[in-house]
């Protein structure tokens, strides 16, 4: 599985990796409305952006009762199928990152595909903070 | 027709009846002023008579936003806008961080408030959910208290803009903290909030900031970041944050030393970015959407101050709070410019009343001086004076709370050393060896501010006007060059731009930046237009509050008082240097030589 990782000593807030997760992935800009998240200044002086952490062994894909969300180990990531989602939120509720959401729009689930490989999150990162862990 | 970029939205907020409304954003706001300054110029001529009193219940203050704030572009803030305390006139004073992209998130391209409450209030924005309650537990909290008890109550999404004990009491130059670290500061925009018993706004907001054309957009996005990667001045904000400039106004004897009487510090070794480093800095720190990271936010791990959080303590108050008031050692300006953050006081107004006030305490006799250690160079002094500011705590304290114009009234003989333009204090660019630096501040729209022009670079012949090294203590040119440069940077806040950002991003990106998003068709040659427009406008907000030629003159010690250092020693700006350039500005304006218009 591949999931994105972060150096928090290098992460300035800037919160372009989730205005662009926003753009990509909505339509518009909002970093709420990304499937990763910034802590700002946690201890008063560092950010640390949390990211879905793709899981092998992922809760969501558990309590999920369409088998919606489903670990393709093949693209390396835990992908949604948003026609068999139902917008129930037991995975949102049950993440123990709270990294999947329900979008207020389309009242699905919600989260981090990796971009399909494309993780434009890693690439717009101005600080190169960003990065993709596999194993 | 909607416009992309656009919230299309404004929240009218009346603090009389605890009521709001929501109006459709006009159309000829959006297409003839852009956003930001131009929105200000038009919505405060129609809501600020003549006559309205900045701390009375009739002033409204603005929080307005550009179509590019909210959005990857780089790098956008916000402003506010509303009738100073401290000058009676126009204040646009402008903030980065995050709070005003929360406002658009919420839907609003603006929030305007009116009125006063009856108790203390703070005002919660969840879209379009806006409800307001009792201040009362906030009261007389430092910002980060109120900040942390608001996000404690409601929310931590929630993004906060606050006063501080100094906006309570209506400080003249109190600021509004918006969000961890950023401030509205100059103007005394926190004094109309504390008027107005309103303590802080606490918004987050789940709307997305669409674009008309979202390739092209990103296009104009990634050439703005490779300009802005390719620039000196950025490479240098980026790893010295403003700091860096300390060295720069030193040799060319610009910066602001015991009360502007010299342009040199001979400790300002100590004031130089490597201070922060050694004492504060830990990492960089950005506004949401800029790759720029110029704030180095930090912690104090040793000493008598221990435990202090700070960001960068800014070029502009190291000069008036260091150099200003001979303080060179950095622990002490990192804890007062804390405070200063803190209890919400601009540092440049506070270190220009300080330093006055420690002149005047050479030179008079009068009871309220005869006071130990108001002397350059006492940190513990300016401490004291600066929570008593804040607190309005004694007779001293009051004067001074009220700016150097007004301090200077009390003290007899003191014009010559009051430094000040049109009530405001000015900032830590020392003019008399940069006549065109003199203009912009004589000029500018808001009073004494080097922000609305800054001509010094093409002045000491690091850029070139029009082809042409100029003469740096000449007047030739100096009112075309400023003029050039202001109307760039006021049509440029209208977007609402970071300075910093226009040192890298050129005038056509930024047009193809607000293009793409937005659906516009503006031709190349539009910034001068609009940014000429947008001055004639706050020229009329200012000779509506009557403020005219007269007022547009340099504070005697710059006119009368040759420098006594660095490389302009001996020169001063003379009252015929002044006349001159005036003369070209306002022909080269189109307006009389009273500096009016519509006659």
């Amino acid at each position: 599985m591949k999931k994105i990782v972060v150096n928090p000593e290098l992460c300035t807030g800037c919160e372009m990796c989730a205005l662009i997760c926003s753009f990509v992935n909505t339509g518009g800009f909002n970093p709420h409305r990304a499937c990763l998240s910034i802590n700002h200044f946690q201890d008063g002086v560092f950010n640390s952006p949390a990211f879905c952490q793709q899981c092998e062994d992922a809760v969501c894909v558990k309590v999920c009762p369409t088998n919606a969300l489903k670990i393709d180990k093949d693209k390396g990531y835990v992908s949604l199928d948003t026609e068999k989602c139902i917008g129930c939120g037991e995975c949102e509720k049950n993440c123990p990152f709270d990294m999947i959401t329900i979008d207020p729009d389309s009242k699905k689930a919600f989260k981090c595909q990796l971009c399909d490989g494309q993780t434009y999150c890693v690439d717009y990162c101005p600080e190169d903070a960003l990065g993709v862990y596999e194993k | 027709m909607k416009y992309n970029a656009y919230m299309n939205n404004m929240l009218i907020i009346n603090l009389n009846e605890s009521s709001y409304d929501i109006v459709e954003t006009p159309l000829f706001l959006i297409e003839e002023y852009i956003g930001g300054k131009g929105f200000g110029v038009k919505l405060y001529q129609k809501y600020i008579k003549a006559d309205t009193e900045p701390l009375s219940p009739e002033n409204v203050i603005m929080f307005i936003n550009g179509p590019l704030t909210g959005t990857l572009a780089p790098s956008f803030r916000s402003c506010l806008i509303t009738r100073s305390p401290l000058t009676g006139t126009w204040l646009d004073s402008y903030f980065g961080g995050y709070f005003g992209q929360e406002i658009k998130y919420a839907g609003y391209d603006a929030v305007i408030i009116k009125g006063k409450a009856a108790e203390p209030t703070y005002i919660t924005i969840n879209n379009d959910n806006i409800n307001f309650h009792s201040a009362v537990d906030l009261k007389g909290k430092k910002v980060s208290e109120t900040s942390e008890m608001i996000k404690n109550k409601h929310g931590r999404e929630y993004k906060i803009a606050c006063i501080g004990p100094a906006g309570e009491n209506l400080v003249r130059y109190a600021l509004v903290s918006c969000e961890h670290m950023r401030q509205a500061g100059r103007g005394g925009a926190g004094a109309v909030l504390g008027s107005k018993n309103l303590k802080a706004l606490a918004v987050r907001g789940t709307n997305l900031v669409n674009v008309n054309d979202k390739k092209g957009f990103l296009e104009a996005v990634k050439k703005a970041h490779q300009e802005l990667n390719k620039s000196p001045a950025i490479k240098s904000f980026k790893e010295d944050g403003t700091p860096g400039s300390i060295p720069y106004a030193q040799d060319i004897g610009m910066l602001p030393t015991k009360n502007y009487k010299y342009g040199q510090f001979k400790q300002s070794e100590n004031l130089e970015s490597k201070a922060q480093i050694n004492n504060l800095w830990m990492r960089n720190l950005a506004c949401s959407g800029c790759p720029i990271a110029c704030g180095k936010i930090g912690r104090v791990f040793k000493g008598k101050f221990k435990g202090i959080i700070s960001d960068t303590v800014e070029y502009e108050t190291l000069g008036l709070i260091g150099a200003n008031l001979g303080l060179s050692d950095i622990n002490h300006i990192i804890k007062i410019a804390n405070l200063c953050d803190e209890l919400g006081l601009d540092t440049i107004s506070t270190g220009g009343s300080i330093g006055f006030i420690f002149e005047a305490a050479s030179k008079s006799n009068l009871d309220i001086l005869q006071k130990e250690g108001l002397e350059f160079g006492n940190a513990e002094t300016v401490i004291e004076l600066v929570k008593n500011i804040a607190s309005r705590k004694d007779e001293l304290s009051n004067i001074l709370a009220e700016g150097v114009k007004r301090a200077s009234k009390h003290i007899p003989d003191s014009q010559e050393y009051s430094v000040h333009i049109k009530g405001l204090e000015t900032p830590a660019w020392s003019p008399r060896g940069a006549p065109g630096m003199g203009l912009a501040l004589m000029t500018a729209d808001r009073g004494g501010c080097h922000q609305r022009a800054f001509p010094v670079s093409y002045e000491m012949g690091d850029d070139l006007w029009r082809g042409e090294k100029l003469n740096r203590l000449g007047v030739d040119k100096k009112a075309e060059l400023v003029i050039y440069l202001q109307n760039k940077l006021a049509a440029l806040d209208t977007l609402v731009k970071c300075d910093f950002g226009t040192y890298g991003i050129s005038e056509e990106s930024y047009r193809m930046m607000l293009n793409t998003a937005t659906g516009f068709n503006l031709p190349p040659d539009y910034w001068q237009t609009l940014g000429a427009k947008i001055w004639d406008e706050t020229r009329r907000i200012n000779l509506k509050h009557g403020f005219e030629r007269r007022d547009d003159y340099l504070p005697e010690r710059f006119v009368k008082e040759p420098l006594p250092d660095g490389p302009a020693s001996g020169h001063y700006i003379s009252q015929a240097d002044m006349d001159k350039m005036l003369d070209d500005y306002y022909r080269l304006r189109g307006w009389d030589k009273d500096g009016r218009l519509d006659t």
